[in-house]
């Protein structure tokens, strides 16, 4: 399946399908060696540095997440994201909510149920809470709430995160 | 009841579907506010008629389901089941059926006598969307009323249905969301199992228990257990959890929430067309410059300080006003009554009291329409999101933030500004680290020492780091608080970003008339009362021996020949000051400075700035006019040259012993007005003994600490 570089499990290969991103996160990539078309193979990855390390014809390179983020690969294994680690414009649809007590009470009454599909529209100036689009109205919780919220990822979000004075959405 | 002429209604629904304008249109000013018992929710009830029927509303917290974890889904869901009023109306947000309609369908569950109100329905006239009513009454199983309190549509449609469900002339449509067969099952054997028991099916009905007890409902879970059936119940419901599990990698509740999801998006699927969107919607638009990561902050903070200068600048004009006023009263006061007792009990007790309660009703009021504009436009909510990463680094709530930022004006109104959090340890948090946001009141005493020990460039640092120690003092007690009475109870932050709309201006008056009625009624009568008690110990005891020998002194120099009348008339002024500051010494407030003196002195304090401490607990502006006082100097402000001078010249008073003043004064107990509304609105005792005990004990160890180590570097 179509999946976020950064999502997949270390010693798997992948095939690189699409950069998001303007022309000059595209060229930079490429310089790496990273194009449209290449099977790479991801030796480690660093969740608490951030950054992943990736082999290809040989020669092994670190990346860092929010670079990498930017590729999408085609991959083996069932990705299964949470979604304080989608990105702006995501569609995704929840598959599983693992959260307990109060928190539960209040997400499954909100709509946030198996099945139902989120537009991913913000984070907050500071990185947290999140905001996203349900059943017509706008949600926001904390990553710490998102976290335990399992959703497949539909459509990903082509929007570049640096976008300057665009209304941004 | 039916039979009567009096109708019982209940308004539910979810937050920001217009409910509150529904009411006001239903009851116009007919209407009251209080509280709902044991906790700190409001209630509004009003009333109107129709047709020769008198029909009581009660407007019930807004509330997205019926599950009880807030105080307000606890509060609308004990009166709809207990209470079971005659008709309920179910106000819903048109443009937002999917999750209204939850609500709805629980409301079907409890068997009201529902009528929907299809409310804001001009807004889905403006987004051409078009619903098929009728066919979503079928579908749902309620009567559906589309109305807008923005042209007035279906106002009397409801009034009329109200009175026909009531006498019948119409039924509630029986209709009840059916789930799929393998949920219909267990159903059916938990109500089999619970209709054994008589007890519980002549108050509840047994289907509703069924489903709430397989939704995990605490409440429900507490009812049925005190029955023997609990035992055949909880087997019931362990095997299903078993089955779902395995089967469906799921559980009861999950099943039924997402069954009654899907059918309320199959409902509206066949009832609702929606025009193609577009263009981007007003608040897509709005919200793209009001909370986008580049300006989302400054503009945050931008509202903040707007809000904190209408409240506290604008409110300057009323205020001045109602002092010149009272002080104009005192007058009268001074020349109708005879010096004495009575006089001194009326202008400085009574006069000055209310004065004093009514001094804090300008800034109230501004305060509270602000907010409630801020609330009503929807921009309170983005507020939250925007600030809560911080405030959740020290276990707070966005929510806190402004009940916070109010108390650098004064804690009275920020202390009324925490309802916004629902959460009780939220609440009760924030209430207990308000105090250290330095309050407009004590700013005089940082003139008055910060400008009297330090020169102009330095004094300007001074204050603001003793601002910054109050913030920080604030943030690290949260942090303390949390963890040691609350750990692990935070509100979860899941919560709507409503569209942007334009509030009622009537209604924000109301809402602002009503929080200044209960702050009259409640807080006022009592702080009343404290600035009686307050002038009393102030006053008394007297010393005769004092009033005489003053008394004789005042008279030789009326007598004295040789002095000019205006050099005589300054000279009984200072006599009078004199004698006022000795008598204070020998008042109540007096010997307990002196009391306190060994708890001061560590601190460097002497028995004067114990007594101006002591004094402050009145309220903190007195603590300058007291300094002035008892240093003989009559009439003194923090700009006083004279009591900078007299300061200075003390020998024992130095840059720590000032700096230490300062802490103290920041950290100690608020005054008497702002602890009243304190224990008010946290409801225990327990949290207020607390409070004291927690302020006295902070402002001592940092004064403490501030002397030490400032006497040692300076």
């Amino acid at each position: 399946m179509l999946s976020r570089l950064t999502y997949c499990s270390a010693k798997t290969e992948v095939e690189i399908k699409e950069i998001l991103g303007g022309n000059g996160v595209s060229e930079n990539l490429n310089n790496l060696g990273l194009q449209i078309g290449r099977k790479v193979q991801i030796v480690k990855t660093d969740h608490t540095q951030g950054k992943l390390t990736l082999s290809l014809t040989g020669n092994e390179i670190s990346l860092g997440n929010e670079l990498a983020s930017k590729i999408l690969v085609e991959t083996n294994e069932i990705i299964e994201t949470s979604l304080n680690m989608t990105k702006v414009g995501d569609v995704v649809e929840v598959t599983k909510i693992l959260a307990i007590g109060d928190i539960r009470f209040r997400l499954l009454d909100m709509g946030l149920v198996r099945g139902v599909k989120l537009n991913i529209l913000r984070f907050a100036p500071l990185g947290d809470p999140l905001e996203v689009l349900i059943n017509g109205f706008n949600l926001s919780m904390r990553m710490s709430e998102a976290k335990n919220i399992k959703v497949k990822i539909l459509e990903f979000g082509k929007i570049e995160k640096n976008r300057k004075w665009k209304f941004g959405w | 009841m039916p039979g009567s002429n009096e109708i019982l209604v209940a308004l539910a629904g979810n937050p920001n579907s217009g409910k509150t304008s529904l009411f006001n249109k239903l009851v116009g000013a007919n209407q009251k506010v209080g509280n709902w018992s044991g906790v700190t929710v409001e209630k509004y009830e009003g009333s109107t008629n129709h047709r020769g029927f008198n029909i009581k509303v009660i407007d019930l917290p807004g509330t997205y389901s019926l599950t009880t974890y807030s105080p307000e889904e606890i509060v609308a869901r004990k009166f709809l089941v207990e209470i079971q009023p005659d008709v309920v109306i179910n106000v819903v947000d048109s443009s937002n059926l999917e999750r209204n309609l939850f609500l709805t369908t629980q409301l079907i569950d409890i068997q009201a006598n529902l009528i929907v109100a299809l409310n804001m329905y001009d807004e889905v006239e403006d987004h051409k969307t078009k619903i098929d009513v009728d066919q979503l009454e079928k579908l749902i199983g309620a009567h559906m009323i589309p109305t807008s309190t923005v042209n007035g549509l279906g106002i009397s449609s409801i009034l009329a249905h109200i009175v026909d469900l009531f006498t019948g002339a119409i039924s509630v449509r029986k209709n009840k969301l059916v789930f799929s067969d393998k949920i219909e099952t267990i159903i059916e054997n938990l109500v089999s199992v619970l209709e054994t028991e008589k007890e519980i099916t002549s108050q509840y009905f047994s289907r509703w228990l069924a489903i709430k007890l397989l939704v995990n409902d605490k409440d429900v879970y507490n009812i049925v257990r005190k029955y023997p059936v609990w035992i055949k119940v909880n087997s019931i419901l362990s095997k299903a959890i078993q089955q779902s599990k395995t089967e469906f990698d799921s559980d009861p509740e999950m099943m039924i929430k997402e069954e009654r999801h899907s059918f309320i998006r199959g409902a509206i699927k066949e009832t609702v067309k929606y025009a193609p969107r577009v263009k981007k919607s007003t608040t897509e638009i709005i919200d793209g410059i009001l909370i986008n990561r580049i300006t989302g902050l400054p503009i945050f903070a931008f509202f903040m300080w707007a809000i904190f200068q209408i409240t506290f600048t604008l409110g300057e004009y009323p205020m001045l006003w109602l002092e010149s006023y009272f002080s104009w009263l005192g007058n009268i006061a001074v020349q109708f009554i005879p010096e004495g007792v009575v006089q001194s009990i009326v202008v400085d007790g009574i006069i000055a009291g209310v004065g004093g309660v009514l001094g804090f009703l300008p800034n109230i009021m501004i305060l509270f329409i602000s907010l409630a504009f801020l609330e009503g436009t929807g921009y309170m909510a983005r507020a939250a999101f925007v600030v809560d990463k911080i405030m959740h680094k020290v276990g707070l709530h966005g929510k806190s933030f402004i009940p916070m930022i109010t108390g650098f004006g004064c804690s009275v109104p920020a202390f009324m500004a925490t309802r916004t959090l629902k959460n009780e340890s939220d609440r009760i948090t924030t209430l207990m680290i308000i105090p250290f946001m330095s309050c407009g009141a004590k700013f005089p005493v940082y003139v008055l020492i910060a400008g009297t020990f330090f020169d102009r460039s330095d004094a300007g640092n001074v204050l603001f780091g003793i601002y910054l120690l109050g913030v920080a003092i604030a943030l690290l007690s949260a942090k303390l608080l949390k963890t040691a009475f609350f750990k692990g109870e935070s509100e979860p932050f899941v919560m709507e970003l409503p569209p942007y709309r334009m509030p009622s201006v009537k209604i924000l008056f109301f809402q602002m008339w009503f929080k200044a009625q209960m702050y009259l009624r409640k807080a006022g009568t009592i702080i009343l009362f404290a600035s009686i008690l307050i002038w009393f110990v102030s006053n008394y005891p007297k010393s005769i021996q004092i009033t005489e020998e003053y008394s004789n002194k005042i008279s030789t120099v009326e007598l004295a020949e040789d002095f000019s009348s205006d050099s005589k008339e300054e000279l009984i002024g200072n006599l009078r000051t004199e004698e006022a500051s000795k008598q204070l010494e020998v008042s109540a407030v007096g010997v307990i400075g002196k009391l306190i003196e060994p708890l001061v002195q560590p601190l460097g304090f002497d028995w004067r700035l114990g007594i101006s401490l002591v004094s402050g607990i009145a309220a903190k502006e007195i603590v300058v006019s007291t300094m002035g006082t008892l240093y003989s100097l009559g009439d003194s402000d923090e700009n006083s040259t004279a009591l900078r001078e007299k300061l200075l010249a003390i020998g024992s008073y130095n840059i720590p012993v000032a700096l230490s003043f300062m802490v103290f004064v920041l950290l100690y107990i608020p005054c008497f007005a702002a602890s009243i509304v304190f224990h008010r609105e946290a409801g225990k005792i327990k949290w207020t003994f607390l409070y004291i005990f927690y302020t006295m004990t902070v402002a001592w160890i940092m004064s403490f600490a501030t002397y030490n180590i400032a006497s040692l570097f300076l």
